[in-house]
């Protein structure tokens, strides 16, 4: 097989595989999000602080 | 482990028992949940209606669950058991439909009404922002719109531009 093939095999599973999880109980799929909504929460002083050391350098680039 | 999200749908039913709402539908990510596999939001929108001769001066729901103890703000929306929520009035008659037409659907035995795919799918198209147009994609990828339906809303809705629009940038031809 072609590695375009591979690829669009891949890309075929990938998408079969979010049908099916898709298709999950709703109170599992919520509480994945809750789980995700609490990583962001957690997640949000790092970024912050990324995104505050990218303006700095902005800055410093625009000097 | 108990889910937080139910709490926060029986707080919304407990609001339409209690008449401070006329009745609810979720929308939004949330509201996508229920048709298409889970992703990462921050909070929940709720449609709902407010009688068309008043003018909002407050967000629906406020005074009420204010003095129910939910007072924390976070993301525009009132913390309703670990979820911030977005109480958005049905303005257009898109979002009208979306609001009458809501089918009532249980989580863990909790009763929760949640807008039809079809609907959530039109109102993205509607929004048009980048996340909306993943999400549409998803949608249709993961099978879980009609198609006649949602291109009947389309239709009815003047969005038959924006449906090109979209089908002609989409990677599902």
């Amino acid at each position: 097989m072609s590695d375009k093939g591979d690829i669009q095999e891949l890309y075929n599973q990938r998408e079969e595989r979010r049908k099916l999880r898709a298709k999950r109980p709703i109170a599992e799929k919520l509480k994945i999000a809750e789980e995700l909504r609490d990583l962001q929460k957690a997640l949000a002083p790092i970024r912050e602080a990324n995104r505050a050391k990218v303006r700095s350098l902005g800055r410093q680039d625009s000097d | 482990m108990s889910l937080q999200t139910k709490q926060t749908f029986a707080v919304l039913n407990q609001m339409v028992a209690d008449g401070v709402i006329e009745n609810y539908a979720i929308a939004g990510a949330i509201g996508a949940m229920f048709y298409v596999e889970p992703f990462s939001t921050k909070d929940l929108d709720v449609l709902v209606t407010t009688p068309e001769d008043r003018l909002i001066v407050e967000l629906p729901g406020w005074g009420y669950l204010k003095a129910h103890g939910y007072t924390k703000v976070e993301s525009e929306g009132i913390v309703v058991e670990g979820w911030p929520v977005q109480f958005l009035p049905a303005t257009t008659p898109l979002e009208r439909e979306a609001y009458v037409n809501a089918q009532m659907l249980s989580v863990e035995e909790v009763p929760v009404r949640v807008a039809r795919p079809e609907h959530l799918v039109a109102i993205m198209l509607k929004v048009g922002r980048q996340k909306d147009i993943a999400r549409i994609t998803m949608f249709l990828s993961q099978e879980a719109v009609e198609i006649s339906a949602l291109e009947d809303l389309i239709n009815r809705h003047g969005l038959s531009e924006k449906w090109l629009d979209y089908n002609e940038k989409s990677v599902l031809k």
